[in-house]
């Protein structure tokens, strides 16, 4: 409990950063509390004070008073209002601004950790959430507390005895507050859960509508529909039914304390202990004690919701990223190139292995075809140039199938048992398993943990198949990295990557037209080569291609082939491509399954080797020769004739 | 870019294709389908009515009649018959706003259910002019639209009216003048109230601008997360992030304005209404016309018409919004599927495959022929390769034989049955379907690959796979077979779902199978996989392949070329390159460039 109580009191720390607003605010509202407690008392003068002396202006004035305290409520609970409005808003506004700091300081891991959707949503719908706390919150629990307080002072001024026996309502406040807590809202949630399953299982059904129908399944997808909707109305009507249950109730238990009253106040009347005028403002206060209960019922809800929410979106903020820059940095202007992968382990939170001993090294100006499918570790290996990630910091063992990390404390546990290190290896059963002491990844022989991270990535640079550009103008797209560079330079990068012609003639504003919702629309290829152009004005020394997809019709491939044989020169070059041609051309070519090397050597080297890549070039060779067989054919025929 | 985002339709915009009454009645005939219900809700709201208008009246009668006379056993009577209200209130309360539940949700429920069998039975035609988005909106947060108005909102507006009918008459037997005071403010408080809601609608739509750019923003900035960080240029873009978020803030304070005042001045009428009863009650009492126990009673009724006016208000805008959400949910369930079996329509036995087009003619559109007078005949277990330019009619034909549309002359047979003679869903359970985006569900690998026979063994599942030769690259995956796939197959590759998809249809086992491959190239690990995956689930069966690779292209029993909805010319890809007609054009200019990127060494 201790730490959950975090999140709320974190958020009013930052409410506190407006104190004079925050303060006004909640004092507003006790004031506004207040006159509106005042009110009973005035309406019982009336009955008991005013109306007796016969005199018409005595009436009106206290009638009037009763007004006047009515408009200072409504003045002072709107100050109220609007203070917290405002107090919210800021609130909101420096915790949107703090939490994108602190977005654009994460390092990849984190955005690969959490989808893009989840991060979405815990600093909008979150943020949302907190703000209906900063706004509702902290006065619905103040003036609850407040006004049930006040109500029992201002009664028991009034009668103190009947007031003991209204004291018995606080209970049953507290039981509806906690009904509610407990037994209410956790189905609506269910029910909630269940419309998102049942919403998914219909969007799917329709996007696949085809399949579903190709493959007779209607009738199993009609059913599951059913069942998923069916569950839906069970849940939802089951909520409805204890909200209805319990909402009337509240206003039932406080009917039944009128209805003692009437009692109660009629003995005394009949005995002259009380009279009409307190009888009558007990009526109304018995009234104002329905309120305290619903805020502070609300309040709870409310309380609830932000903590979840802030626990959700405070995440962000709390999350430490785990690579940072060097103490005494290697400084580096350009890099020749030469990158090293050296016996490198890398996992998630230690204990799945994404990459195992990858090892190999490449010169200066080399390419480099990476093969592979998803999950074989290729994406996140290139990842470790830029350091979006770090390798394994800890010593491994690998033993049977498994792989270890070893601890601090020179042990690893295997199988619930822990072993020791002895002379760089563990033992175990007499057999000795040698200790993979920690990897490491190298440009230009230095450990790229050395460099500083903006002058490492300075001088890598990345394009995908599918790249990303943002809603900005062509021009800024291609100058990204250098936005002071010249014209001329973002022009010539341009038609470098065979996209300046396009611009310049299908574009209406050329280099100045907006990419995005409210601009152009580009298409797969036309995007692929404006991302080159903007590899080429960053001007690394070490490129990262991933060309492995891209529906585009057989000229602009060629053109994008063109762009990425231009960028390519002059540089260490990591590729992932569906190109034959790229790939027989590359210096090294290595083919990676579930994280480790399994074949690795020239296209000539591994076609010796006959493994499975030169399976697959005989596979891809065999087409090529029936398809060109007829060629040769056709030709000779036209040369015997 | 922030795609994904202003996908809903505005949920205010109607196209007024159906009158507001017809919507209502339309929406009010799903409740009469529970007429039992619907009678007890009649029943209660009355009662509560009755209860909330009596019950200040036996207070009255407590003050004037039983304090004055000193009867105890009528003060007993009376404070016990209001507690009796009081419970009697809670318990009609809960029987009807349960039973209004019930009945809403259960039409809520009947109407989605409807909704969803009629998608199934719409053809074809109906799914290329909606976006699948706009189609699942209608399913979801249209209906969620009306749900609010079934679900208790039409009735209880309604029982609102009789409300403040109900007190407005009562009171005028009490005394004309706090009559009325009481009444005057009525019309104040729902003008009050219109003019705030009226407000606080425009405030929310111009938040409602600037939380969008905040989002778009956002969005953009955590997808482009890898980008920025690759070159470095995180401070823009925080400086940018700066200026939206605060005229985010801005817009909000304006809003808050408006949103502060509304209910502390409605209140404060409220209070205006008591001010009346005191003074205007206060002299009566001084005259000797009026009573205590009246004005007390008074002040309780002033007080009951919040509520009403509020939600009377609040019926406006859930009206727009659910007539808005009914209209296009009634929209496709009125739509009539274009294609419908026959009634005599008979279930598709199993077949050789000998598919025949038969002078077929077909156009989407009156007037835009596609295919005219078409004609092919595809032996059992030949595989014919249909190639041509992109609007050739490739899909079309194969779409045909699938009968996703109807053909205006000609016939289509299988085995000599004209595919119109049989059911749909007999047809389409014969003719497996390969599509070139491969649609996987949620579940696990193997899940997918089951997915038209589910009750095919784990062994089955691994020979299918392995026959393909995808046997590797899919155990390769993460958690191999049991890998969750994700969303439509998003955790995979586009190469590594066409195997998946391959696997399924293998499974299958269809006769026929249509095969719409791929345009895009997949990285060459794949790309071996299915080449050779293709060949095996081509074999000994009659298929109809719209082929983009070389190498389907050759292995195709028979080349069909198509250009404008015309067979231009057909043959082996040898003969066909002998011929130097249209298809060896297309292989010059489309197919060889294409497959020579991934092949031949330049």
């Amino acid at each position: 409990m201790g730490l959950r109580m975090g999140y709320v009191s974190r958020l009013t720390s930052y409410a506190l950063k407006h104190k004079p607003l925050f303060f006004g605010f909640l004092i507003s509202a006790i004031i506004g509390t207040i006159f509106n407690l005042l009110t009973p008392l005035v309406i019982v003068d009336i009955i008991d004070v005013a109306i007796p002396t016969g005199d018409y202006n005595v009436v009106i004035q206290f009638a009037l008073t009763y007004l006047a305290l009515t408009l200072l409520y409504a003045l002072f609970d709107i100050g109220g209002r609007y203070g917290a409005a405002i107090t919210a808003q800021k609130v909101i506004y420096d915790l949107r601004g703090e939490i994108y700091d602190s977005l654009m300081e994460k390092d990849l891991s984190f955005y690969d950790q959490n989808e893009t959707g989840q991060l979405l949503a815990r600093v909008t719908t979150d943020v949302t959430t907190m703000r209906e706390f900063l706004f509702w919150g902290y006065r619905v629990i103040l003036i609850g507390l407040a006004q049930l307080i006040g109500t029992y002072v201002v009664m028991w001024w009034l009668s103190p005895p009947l007031t003991m026996y209204l004291l018995a309502l606080i209970p049953f406040a507290i039981a509806f507050i906690y009904v509610f807590a407990k037994k209410v809202r956790p189905v609506f949630y269910s029910a909630r859960e269940q419309y998102g399953t049942l919403s998914s299982v219909l969007a799917e059904n329709i996007v696949g509508m085809k399949v579903v129908k190709s493959y007779a399944a209607s009738e199993r997808e009609f059913e599951r529909v059913e069942k998923e909707n069916r569950r839906f109305l069970e849940e939802r009507t089951e909520a409805l039914r204890l909200l209805s249950f319990y909402r009337p109730l509240l206003p039932t238990v406080f009917g039944i304390a009128t209805g003692f009253i009437i009692y109660y106040g009629g003995l005394q009347f009949i005995m002259g202990g009380m009279s009409y005028g307190v009888f009558t403002g007990y009526i109304t206060l018995v009234g104002m004690l329905i309120l305290p209960a619903r805020f502070l019922s609300w309040g709870v809800g409310m309380y609830q919701r932000a903590d979840a929410a802030g626990e959700r979106t405070f995440y962000i903020l709390d999350h430490r990223d785990e690579l940072l820059n060097p103490e005494n940095p290697v400084e580096v202007d350009k890099f020749d190139g030469e990158v090293e992968f050296e016996h490198v382990y890398f996992s998630y939170r230690g204990d799945k292995f994404i990459l195992k001993d990858v090892h190999f090294t490449v010169q200066p100006g080399q390419i480099v075809a990476l093969l592979g499918g998803t999950g074989s570790g290729k994406t996140t290996l290139m990842n470790l140039i830029p350091r979006f990630y770090d390798v394994d910091t800890r010593p491994t063992v690998e033993i049977e199938d498994g792989i270890y990390h070893i601890q601090e404390d020179n042990t690893v546990e295997i199988d619930g048992e822990i072993h020791k290190v002895q002379h760089g290896a563990i033992v175990i059963e007499g057999k000795a398993y040698e200790v993979q002491p920690p990897g490491h990844v190298r440009v230009d022989g230095e450990d790229v943990r050395n460099y500083l991270l903006e002058d490492l990535r300075r001088n890598i640079g990345m394009v995908h198949q599918d790249p990303f550009l943002f809603s900005a103008t062509i021009r800024d797209n291609i100058a990204f990295a250098k936005p002071q560079c010249s014209f001329e330079e973002v022009e010539s990068a341009a038609k470098a990557a065979n996209i300046h012609e396009f611009i310049v003639e299908h574009l209406d504003e050329g280099y100045n037209s907006t990419i995005g919702e409210r601009g152009v629309t580009l298409s797969g290829g036309q995007k692929q080569r404006i991302a080159i152009a903007r590899a080429l004005v960053a001007d690394p020394k070490i490129l990262i291609l991933d060309d492995s997809t891209s529906s585009v019709d057989a000229k602009t491939e060629m053109l994008i082939q063109q762009a990425l044989e231009r960028l390519m020169v002059g540089r260490t070059t990591f590729i992932i491509t569906h190109r034959l041609s790229t790939i027989r051309n590359a210096d090294l070519i290595v083919m990676l399954e579930k994280g480790r090397i399994v074949e690795m050597g020239s296209h000539e080297e591994l076609i010796a080797q006959g493994g499975y890549y030169a399976g697959i070039a005989k596979t891809l060779k065999e087409m090529e020769l029936a398809a060109d067989t007829p060629l040769i054919t056709s030709e000779g025929g036209a040369t015997s004739e | 870019m922030s795609r994904g985002i202003n996908l809903q339709d505005n949920p205010e915009e109607r196209s007024y294709v159906y009158s507001d009454s017809t919507l209502l009645n339309r929406m009010v005939s799903y409740l009469f389908a529970y007429k039992g219900l619907f009678a007890v809700v009649c029943i209660l709201v009355a009662l509560g009515i009755g209860i909330t208008v009596y019950s200040p009246i036996v207070l009255k009668s407590a003050i004037d009649d039983e304090f004055l006379s000193g009867n105890i056993d009528g003060l007993i009577f009376t404070a016990g018959l209001y507690v009796v209200l009081q419970i009697a209130s809670w318990l009609t309360s809960y029987g009807n706003e349960y039973s209004m539940a019930l009945m809403g949700q259960k039409a809520v429920y009947q109407i989605r259910q409807e909704l969803y069998e009629q998608l199934q039975d719409l053809s074809q035609d109906f799914y290329d002019k909606s976006s699948s988005g706009r189609v699942i909106s209608r399913i979801t947060n249209d209906i969620d639209r009306m749900s609010e108005l079934l679900s208790g909102g039409l009735i209880s507006s309604f029982a609102q009216i009789f409300v403040v009918f109900a007190i407005g008459v009562a009171i005028f037997f009490f005394d004309f003048y706090m009559a009325i005071a009481t009444i005057a403010i009525v019309p104040v408080l729902l003008l009050t109230t219109i003019y705030f809601r009226k407000k606080m609608r425009e405030a929310y739509r111009s938040t409602r601008k600037t939380i969008s750019s905040v989002t778009a923003n956002l969005a953009e900035s955590i997808s482009g997360a890898k980008v920025t960080k690759s070159f470095a240029r995180e401070q823009i873009n925080i400086e940018r992030f700066d200026e939206v978020n605060r005229a985010d803030y801005e817009s909000n304070i304006d809003a808050g304005k408006a949103q502060s005042a509304f209910f502390p001045t409605v209140r404060f009428i409220g209070g205006l209404g008591i001010f009346f009863i005191l003074w205007i009650g206060g002299f009566l009492l001084i005259q000797g016309l009026t009573t205590i126990g009246t004005i007390v009673m008074f002040m309780q009724y002033s007080s009951s018409f919040f509520r009403p006016i509020l939600i009377i208000t609040n019926f406006y805008t859930s009206v727009q919004s659910a007539f808005a959400g009914a209209e296009r949910v009634f929209l496709v369930l009125d739509e009539e599927p274009s294609i419908e079996d026959k009634e005599d329509a008979f279930e598709m036995p199993e077949v050789e495959g000998h598919i025949i087009f038969n002078h077929v003619t077909f156009s989407y559109v009156e007037g835009k022929v596609i295919l005219e007078d078409f004609n092919l005949d595809i032996q059992p277990g030949e595989t014919i390769a249909l190639v041509g330019d992109t609007g050739a009619g490739k899909t079309t034909v194969v779409s045909l034989l699938n009968r996703f549309y109807d053909i205006q002359e000609g016939a289509i047979r299988i085995d000599g049955i004209d595919i119109r003679d049989v059911t749909q869903k007999s047809l389409h359970s014969r003719i497996g379907l390969v599509l070139q985006d491969a649609f996987l569900f949620m579940g696990t690998v193997k899940d997918n690959i089951r997915y038209g026979r589910p009750e095919a063994s784990d062994e089955e599942i691994y020979e299918a796979t392995e026959l393909i030769g995808a046997r590797r690259i899919l155990e390769g995956l993460d958690e191999g077979f049991e890998t969750e796939v994700g969303e439509r197959g998003g955790r995979l590759s586009e190469g590594e779902r066409q195997l998946v998809s391959f696997a399924r249809a293998l499974l299958a086992d269809p006769s026929v199978l249509v095969l719409d491959e791929a345009t895009s190239s997949i990285d060459i690990y794949t790309e071996h996989a299915i080449q050779k995956g293709m060949k095996t689930l081509l074999k000994g069966r009659t298929s109809i392949v719209i082929a983009h690779r070389l190498s389907t292209i050759v292995n195709a029993d028979r080349i069909v070329v198509l250009e404008d909805g015309k067979i231009v010319e057909t043959g082996t890809h040898r003969e066909l390159m002998e011929k130097k007609g249209k298809y060896y054009s297309l292989y010059e200019l489309q197919i060889r460039p294409r497959a020579q990127h991934s092949m031949i060494t330049n």
